[in-house]
């Protein structure tokens, strides 16, 4: 008898649960139909944003350091204008760049697109890529750089697999300063994508500022996933951000984080001498006899060392 | 032998230039080939008309001389100056205040000092929606707090008050500065040795002379940084006055760069749009010339 009663309560109870479940699945039906103009919008932007700032990125790295390279280790003519003038760059207001860049897009038919805005944010991070990472690659010992051409890499492998993961302390520093650029961004893509589904969160952010009022709960919940990624990085890459605002403008040694000699030894050891013990040759023949080939075209097998990757 | 490092040399050369000219060839691209555009369009009568019809013609100074006949312009102009010394003398001031007192040895000193650097890093376009929430007239925070600390008695209109509206933006601005130029002035205060203040110590001087004779003259070059720095990026505000009143109200908030902008892409007249640029650019590049003049030995050495 107890126990009937017991089962018939478990039964009882566990429709009730069954109910309770449908209304909440409800619920969360109902939500999803009523936010999901916000969602779609935010997921889209929020897209947007990546796109916009990863394809900047790319851009001013791509560019940018090997530019930081060629100042810092090799005698140019010009050397000296050629910093200023990239020094001056940093400078100039966004707004400079604003109408000519918005007409020459419209001429080639590039506006509404992300290549617009993150060609124009990429204008600003390159100059700071340059006099950022020039004193890193001035701090990496002549010698080395010596060292792997003699082995046999020609300048673009020596600069691939020696110099830039040598330097990959000034690669992050660049890295947290120039994604924001991208991700802040405001004035280029609100100018250049006039479509509204092409604008990264923060140019979309206006569609709850309108003569009826602000959405506060809404430009609040975007705010925030503008700010998560910046704060993450903050959070986690605190001592690069501070390392990269300050070697600009005050004086600090750079070969305080920058590589030891010891390091670098070593990472020329790697590059050379592993890829061609893998390929069953003689490490010291490799060296002297094929110049352009041996150690570093066998180094190229490495997993790439792609700067953004770091 | 001469000859043969001569070869080497120009072979050393020649690699270089190979890795900067993709950089120089964007930039020219995207910087120097706009600047000279930009430099012509504001010689012209272009605007939406005269562009789709490509029949734009060459009027001379005309747009620099009805910029400086133009009431809100030169409002602009002088309101540009004095957003940007007033946010010079608060950052720095406080900012220099936060570096001496974070730059003592205590527990919580590292952390915090890290912590309000966020501020800096946050995007421009949400710190200025914050200070537009906090900053409203009814239900704003700080004319809430104001009014229940009973130091006002009627609620400011921040935003919608052409007097006060400046100094809404200047504030918000100060918020993201401060920290800026803390940073700054920071790293060069940590870079003074330590035993120069020990010895100054013993020699009698008290904190207040050992500020004004050893770190006042060696933050000198960080000094000058963080005012040159300062003042360039504060003179080329837009985002945050754009977001927090786009100029108003009746043009109370408008700096250069957003008359510009005005100009450029609310009336589509862009060769207007086009001086108030360059003669923004001629202001920069001033203080700029003066900055690398100052920074030229340190930074080519």
């Amino acid at each position: 008898m107890a126990e009937a009663v017991v089962k018939l309560q478990s039964i009882e109870s566990a429709r009730i649960r069954r109910h309770k479940m449908l209304l909440n699945v409800a619920a969360v039906v109902i939500a999803f139909l009523f936010l999901f103009p916000f969602y779609w919008l935010l997921i889209n932007s929020f897209k947007k944003s990546v796109i916009i700032a990863l394809l900047a990125m790319n851009i001013s790295f791509l560019l940018g350091v090997p530019a930081a390279y060629g100042i810092g280790r090799f005698a140019i003519p010009g050397k000296r204008i050629l910093l200023l003038t990239f020094l001056v760059t940093q400078m100039m207001p966004a707004f400079l760049l604003l109408t000519p860049l918005y007409l020459s897009f419209s001429k080639v038919s590039l506006l509404n697109s992300y290549l617009a805005p993150a060609l124009a944010v990429a204008s600003g991070s390159i100059p700071f890529i340059i006099v950022t990472l020039r004193p890193y690659f001035q701090s990496v010992p002549k010698s080395l750089d010596d060292a792997a051409r003699i082995d046999g890499c020609n300048a673009v492998t020596a600069f691939l697999l020696i110099m830039v993961p040598v330097i990959r302390t000034g690669l992050i520093t660049i890295l947290v300063i120039s994604f924001p650029n991208g991700w802040n961004d405001l004035v280029y893509s609100m100018t250049f994508n006039v479509k509204e589904n092409m604008r990264p969160l923060t140019a979309n952010i206006y569609k709850f500022m309108d003569k009826y009022g602000m959405k506060w709960n809404y430009i609040m919940a975007y705010g925030m996933i503008l700010v998560l990624p910046v704060t993450l990085m903050f959070v986690f890459l605190q001592k690069y951000i501070i390392g990269g605002l300050t070697a600009g403008a005050v004086k600090e040694k750079p070969d305080k984080d920058g590589p030891g000699w010891n390091e670098c030894c070593k990472l020329l050891a790697q590059a050379i001498q592993r890829p061609v013990s893998a390929v069953g040759r003689e490490p010291d023949t490799a060296a002297g006899i094929s110049p352009g080939g041996g150690g570093c075209r066998a180094g190229v097998d490495r997993p790439a060392v792609h700067p953004i990757l770091l | 032998m001469q000859i043969k490092s001569l070869n080497f040399n120009r072979r050393e050369a020649r690699t270089g230039i190979l890795f900067v000219l993709p950089a120089l060839l964007i930039m020219l691209l995207l910087i120097g080939y706009p600047l000279i555009y930009n430099f012509s369009m504001s010689l012209s009568n272009l605007d939406v008309r005269t562009f789709k019809g490509n029949t734009s013609i060459f009027i001379g100074l005309k747009n620099y001389i009805d910029s400086f006949h133009d009431e809100v312009f030169l409002q602009s102009m002088y309101r540009t100056f004095y957003f940007t010394i007033w946010c010079l003398v608060i950052q720095f001031t406080f900012g220099f205040a936060l570096a001496l007192y974070f730059n003592k040895k205590f527990r919580l000193a590292g952390p915090v000092r890290g912590m309000i650097v966020i501020s800096w890093m946050m995007p421009m376009s949400v710190t200025g929606l914050l200070f537009n929430n906090m900053m409203g007239t009814e239900d704003g925070v700080i004319n809430d707090l104001l009014m229940k600390l009973g130091l006002m008695i009627q609620p400011i209109g921040w935003l919608i008050d052409a007097r006060y509206a400046i100094w809404a933006v200047i504030i918000a601005n100060c918020w993201v500065g401060i920290p800026f130029n803390m940073l700054l002035l920071t790293t060069g205060m940590s870079n003074i040795p330590e035993d120069i203040y020990e010895s100054a110590g013993i020699d009698g001087a008290n904190s207040f002379q050992r500020f004004i004779h050893l770190t006042v003259p060696l933050l000198r070059p960080a000094i000058m940084a963080v005012l040159m720095l300062g003042f360039i990026y504060t003179f080329k505000v837009f985002d945050l006055v754009y977001i927090m009143t786009k100029g108003g109200p009746l043009n109370a908030t408008q700096v250069l760069s957003t008359y510009s902008y005005k100009l450029s892409f609310g009336e589509y007249r862009f060769g207007m749009g086009a001086a108030g640029a360059v003669i923004l650019f001629f202001c920069l590049m001033l203080v700029g010339v003066f900055y690398l003049r100052l920074i030229r030995n340190e930074e080519v050495s």
